[in-house]
């Protein structure tokens, strides 16, 4: 064997080798980066019929922020246009979503582009067929909600999702949202209230989240008599709490639940 | 010291001045580190009437003729009257032993690349086409301020990344057939310059001009990203004033609105976590180059290892998924179905999502991967590098924290991968027929 050769294969015994190495101290850094929540999760196999072959390639080798960047901006275009597609806009935003489901800003955009813009534009704009621009309006409502779930589903300790999806519900357009959904609504508020990005300081959101909590309780009939010392405890607990609707819930529930007088705390 | 009047010394540059002669005239003195330095004013056509100062490596003398080096490793030679004395040359020729005079010789290498490396053309194109990538970013509007936010920090870490990636890969692949073109590799190994040497001085001088690049685009971004942060922080204060004004908060809800949103702007803000970022990627390039190093030792042309190269890179992204397949044990087809079925019909612990499921129906589990397809991922895993590890900069852009310890760990792994990958390069590059 000449000389050349020998070198050959000592590189080749080299890589080889190596392997006993690198192998483990690999499989270490990749679970420890997992556990911190550093690496991207693992493609979805369905996102690929949605992209180009391109596209995919450059996902695969580490641009995947960069091309959902790019699918986002795609998106934004379909929105410009006149009348928007809102169908284009949601596959964009999906293939969004599916490249990059721990960004919480790509759920968001997506369940407020059909939620609240779609259904919106259908309620407003009639861009349906006549006669259906009820169905159009369910239909993307539902959309919404749907994504904001498995956002939810993605990002269970992020406060805006629970709020968001809390929001769509209790939406106060009737055409959009003809049967609020406050039971529902509640229990996301109080999840939101409790996420830890909520309560960071100044944990502005967990208490305005924890009052939105209590405001649907409080429209819930069955459930008055459970609001109603919660959210007279708030009520009483400092100025920044003395606030218009506030004031009304405590009133009607102080009615409805026939609080006597003196123990009314507006009585005072 | 040894003074020596340089007067009627005729010095001959290799093939980088082609046929220019030089006449120099000047004062030439052996410097205390035994090079020798020279202040010449060089007649020849290309410089005429300039004045430059060479340090030179002598590597061959006899009583009359000096041959030497230089830096820019120019071949030169010089039959000199009067000759320097048996002393001087001693010093200037003395052997230089350890790590210093080892490293100095890579650096001088090193910097020679790094030269050549920034008058290509190649250099100026790609660097460049980045900054209009770069300032892509920075043009497109989106609907929200963090979206705009994570758009600038998208297209300046992708800019970093293609133009490192691209850079490194193809430098490297161009220049060692272009010194065995021009035969400056001949010339340099005729000094007392190991192929090692070479190659690492190679290496290093493409790092160094990547490294560079990427403070200059790491520089840039952080400029822009803290402009847009300051306008997107200016125009949610501007909104949050209008509701103040139209009613509909009040002042202690304003002023906590406003505290809120800084805190959650700032996430997507500049942070010290992007730079470290940015290192991330350095990584990344710095062992994508050692394995185009690698291959262009055994490459017959440039193309080739660009495209193989940029194979690999791509492969090595899948290498994870490789390595766990390798890894984990091996089950049996009815393992695989229980493995399937038991996390069936368990809720998630916490609060319900109330959505519909879908009814849930027996799944059938797929087929136990065949030894061949394990073999295969058994000699991907062994044979590439694992790039997905670098990849932190997702996580990073969308507002998580990078620890520095992180890095610490990512830099222990390209240690090893270097030495793997660069140490393949010195074995097929030490015997090859140049």
């Amino acid at each position: 064997m000449s000389k050349h050769r020998r070198y050959q294969l000592a590189a080749l015994l080299l890589v080889l080798v190596s392997a006993l190495v690198r192998l483990p101290l690999e499989s270490a850094l990749t679970s420890d980066f997992r556990q911190q929540e550093l690496l991207p999760e693992k493609l979805d196999t369905s996102v690929r019929e949605k992209m180009t072959q391109q596209t995919f390639a450059a996902s695969a080798g580490g641009m995947r922020s960069l091309i959902a960047s790019a699918y986002e901006l795609d998106a934004f275009g379909y929105f410009l246009q006149d009348p928007p597609r809102w169908d284009m806009i949601d596959k964009q935003y999906a293939i969004c979503c599916q490249l990059q489901p721990r960004v919480w800003q790509y759920w968001d955009m997506h369940t407020w582009m059909l939620a609240v813009n779609a259904a919106n534009y259908y309620a407003t704009e009639g861009g349906a067929v006549r006669g259906a621009e009820g169905l159009m309006q369910q239909f993307y409502r539902d959309q919404g909600l749907s994504v904001c779930y498995r956002g939810i589903q993605h990002n269970p300790e992020k406060y805006r999702g629970y709020r968001q999806a809390a929001d769509i519900l209790v939406n106060p357009n009737p055409s959009v949202n003809p049967h609020p959904d406050f039971a529902e609504a509640a229990e996301l508020y109080l999840q939101a209230s409790k996420c830890a990005d909520a309560q960071r300081p100044p944990a502005y959101p967990s208490r305005m989240l924890y009052r939105a909590h209590l405001y649907c309780l409080a429209r819930l009939p069955h459930r008055m008599a459970e609001a109603y010392p919660k959210l007279r405890a708030l009520f009483e607990s400092g100025p920044q709490e003395d606030l218009p609707t506030t004031r009304t819930l405590l009133r009607k529930m102080e009615e409805t639940l026939r609080i006597p007088l003196p123990e009314r705390c507006l009585f005072k | 010291m040894f003074n020596f009047d340089g007067d009627g010394v005729v010095l001959r540059f290799g093939e980088d001045h082609g046929d220019s002669w030089v006449t120099g005239a000047g004062k030439s003195c052996w410097s205390s580190r035994g090079a020798m330095m020279t202040t010449l004013s060089v007649n020849a056509p290309r410089d005429a009437g300039r004045e430059r100062t060479e340090e030179f490596w002598v590597h061959y003398q006899s009583r009359n003729r000096l041959e030497f080096s230089t830096g820019n490793c120019y071949h030169a030679s010089m039959s000199a009257s009067p000759s320097p004395s048996a002393s001087a040359f001693a010093a200037a020729t003395r052997q230089r032993t350890g790590m210093v005079a080892w490293g100095r010789r890579i650096w001088v290498l090193a910097m020679h690349t790094f030269t050549q490396l920034v008058r290509m053309k190649v250099f100026h194109f790609l660097f460049a086409l980045s900054l209009v990538l770069f300032a892509a970013g920075f043009i497109f509007s989106s609907v929200s301020p963090d979206a705009e936010l994570k758009m600038v920090k998208d297209a300046a870490f992708g800019t970093m990344l293609i133009f490192g990636v691209l850079f490194g890969v193809v430098s490297v692949a161009l220049l060692l057939p272009k010194d065995m073109e021009d035969r400056t590799l001949y010339t340099i190994l005729t000094k007392p310059v190991r192929r090692y040497e070479y190659l690492l001085g190679k290496y290093l001088g493409v790092l160094l001009v990547v490294f560079v690049s990427l403070l200059v685009l790491d520089v840039l971004a952080s400029i822009v990203l803290q402009l847009k942060f300051n306008w997107a922080y200016q125009d949610k204060v501007e909104t949050i004033q209008s509701m103040l004004d139209s009613g509909r908060v009040s002042v202690t809800a304003a002023e906590q609105m406003k505290v809120d949103e800084f805190a959650q702007l700032s996430q997507q803000g500049l942070r010290l976590d992007l730079h470290l970022a940015a290192v991330a990627i350095f990584l990344k390039i710095a062992v994508i180059t050692a394995v185009a190093l690698a291959i262009s030792t055994i490459a017959g042309s440039t193309i080739f290892t660009m495209l193989a190269t940029l194979c690999i890179y791509v492969i090595g992204h899948l290498q994870a998924g490789a390595r766990e397949s390798l890894l984990a044990p091996q089950l049996t087809h009815e393992q695989v179905h229980e493995r399937i079925n038991a996390g069936r019909g368990v809720k998630p612990k916490g609060w319900r999502i109330p959505m519909a499921l879908p009814e849930a129906k027996p799944l059938t589990p797929p087929e136990p991967p065949s030894v061949l397809l394990r073999l295969a991922s058994g000699a991907i895993a062994v044979i590439f590098p694992d790039f997905q590890v670098y990849d932190v900069v997702e996580a990073v852009v969308a507002g998580k924290d990078l620890k520095a310890s992180a890095i610490g760990k990512m830099l222990g792994l390209s240690a090893v991968y270097l030495a793997i990958y660069l140490g393949a390069a010195v074995f097929l590059f030490a015997e090859k027929e140049l």
